[in-house]
């Protein structure tokens, strides 16, 4: 399948402060990729570099065939931005920021922007600077479907809203991107709103990338198993077969791709009594503290 | 890219037309009082003899125009990183920079004009035309410093480091106080080309602010 995206080796400092390094992805036409991570894992800088925004230290983002760092006009007329917060030009109203961005693309769907328009309870002259959250995110999503590029790339939209615009927001977003063969490149800090959305997932931790795959992959293969030990200063070493765990006096939450027989015999290997041991049903969200931690 | 920017400064650009031809309407008024209690002849001699200059009354007002013209323009769009969807734009990056900055100089240009057309047209109702020419060479450094603070305002907004922010501060600074060292009327004469070939220059480094901006200085 065609790749979109294809960012290659990119590695990224502020100063000395490593973001990551040799970070390799590709997003295929038409899939949704969500991007998670926690605050200052590169999740904002990834979207940067992708856009042209920011110069990686070295590695590359090439974007429908070009590099990121000099995109022509053609290719940022087809990508679909939204900035963290929905930033839009908030001293227009809806009006005249559709007429403003209208004029720069010439495939512009202007009844795409005004039947999501005519479900906010805004006057045609109210400026979006005094729009709730929610209804700013209605405009930006409005002008990116109007612009009907084929990339759209998402910086945290989920950011302000409460559950109605997020759940609103999604449904919109998943049903006309699959409808229309869009492709989707998405960050999110509310995991469970990337559940109902994207295909597949890159979870960042610091400075390095922890999963990158398909969420159903992902959901199947990772697994939460909680049990209790008899000895409460046991300790598990991270990096072969447990991913990450959490513990609580006697209570253990261990996270693991491997089976329930092989985390079983790995902790009979390593003489460790255990009891009420069972393996527990989690979310994406669930999954990803499990994976990175709570702290 | 105009339609947006005359929405930031529609305005800036109303209330900057208003107080810059009313102030000049203002000085008439001022001066018609004067001409009044004192013979033409005498209010000229002055000028002539004692380095009477009779329009400093709106000497800083192209300063002013200037740099509010380039507030309203530029932070809005610093504001939230908003430059971000201006430099998204189907558009090179350059030419979108330049096509606001183009905006704005023709705004401040079209004030400007109609201020100094207000300013000579009064001034020859009344004074003769020698007195109005030097007082035109005199009134052009003021004009300049107001395109200048336009510029400064611009690159300093826009760039995204605040030391380097202070510096062109200086730069600018210095810059405009370059216009308002002499007070004597047409003290300018030899220097207004060499102000205006340094104002095109000023007028593109907005660019290096972008470009800047774009490699994600910080």
């Amino acid at each position: 399948m065609e790749n979109i995206v294809e960012c290659r080796n990119l590695t990224h400092y502020y100063g000395d402060k490593m973001v990551y390094e040799d970070l390799n992805f590709n997003i295929k036409k038409g899939s949704i990729l969500g991007l998670l991570g926690k605050n200052g894992t590169g999740k904002t800088t990834t979207i940067n570099i992708l856009n042209g925004y920011l110069t990686p230290r070295s590695g590359e983002c090439i974007i429908l065939g070009e590099n990121s760092k000099n995109l022509s006009p053609y290719v940022k007329s087809q990508i679909g931005y939204l900035i963290e917060n929905h930033v839009q030009y908030a001293f227009m109203n809806i009006y005249q920021i559709e007429k403003f961005y209208s004029g720069f693309y010439p495939n512009w769907k202007r009844d795409a922007y005004y039947d999501l328009m005519a479900k906010l309870k805004v006057t045609p002259k109210q400026k979006i600077s005094t729009m709730s959250c929610g209804q700013r995110s209605q405009v930006a999503l409005g002008l990116i479907l109007a612009q009907d590029p084929q990339l759209l790339v998402l910086d945290d939209f989920t950011m302000g809203l409460d559950p109605g615009y997020r759940r609103l927001f999604i449904d919109y977003l998943r049903n006309y991107a699959k409808a229309e063969g869009k492709t989707v490149f998405t960050t999110s800090h509310i995991i469970q709103d990337m559940e109902r959305l994207i295909d597949e997932c890159i979870v960042f931790d610091y400075n390095k990338v922890l999963v990158y795959m398909p969420v159903q992959e992902f959901m199947t293969t990772f697994k939460q198993f909680d049990f209790e030990v008899t000895n409460p200063n046991v300790e598990f070493d991270k990096g072969g077969l447990v991913e990450n765990y959490e513990k609580m006096d006697n209570s253990i939450e261990l996270f693991s791709y491997s089976t329930e027989e092989e985390v079983k015999s790995y902790l009979a290997s390593q003489g460790i009594e255990y009891s009420n041991f069972k393996q527990v049903p989690m979310t994406l969200e669930d999954a990803f503290i499990g994976l990175t931690g709570k702290y | 890219m105009f339609y947006k920017e005359w929405i930031k400064i529609r305005l800036v650009f109303w209330l900057s037309f208003v107080v810059g031809i009313g102030i000049v309407v203002a000085m008439y008024a001022i001066i018609r009082g004067e001409l009044a209690d004192m013979p033409t002849n005498h209010y000229i001699w002055n000028m002539i003899n004692r380095n009477f200059v009779f329009f400093t009354l709106f000497k800083f007002v192209p300063l002013g125009i200037g740099t509010l013209i380039g507030i309203s323009q530029f932070i809005p769009e610093i504001t939230e990183k908003r430059l971000k969807l201006t430099l998204h734009l189907p558009l090179n990056e350059e030419k979108a920079g330049l096509q606001m900055v183009t905006f704005g100089v023709i705004s401040i240009f079209i004030i400007f004009s109609l201020m100094l057309f207000a300013f000579l047209g009064m001034g020859r109702y009344f004074f003769p035309f020698e007195v109005m020419r030097v007082a035109a060479i005199t009134v052009a450094p003021w004009f300049m410093a107001g395109f200048t603070a336009y510029f400064v305002t611009g690159i300093v907004a826009i760039e995204p480091i605040w030391k380097y922010r202070i510096a062109y501060l200086i730069i600018g600074g210095l810059f405009v106080k370059m216009y308002f060292v002499l007070w004597e009327a047409g003290s300018y004469i030899h220097a207004n080309a060499f102000f205006a070939a340094l104002l095109v220059l000023f007028s593109v480094s907005i660019l290096f602010s972008i470009y800047r901006f774009r490699k994600g200085e910080m």
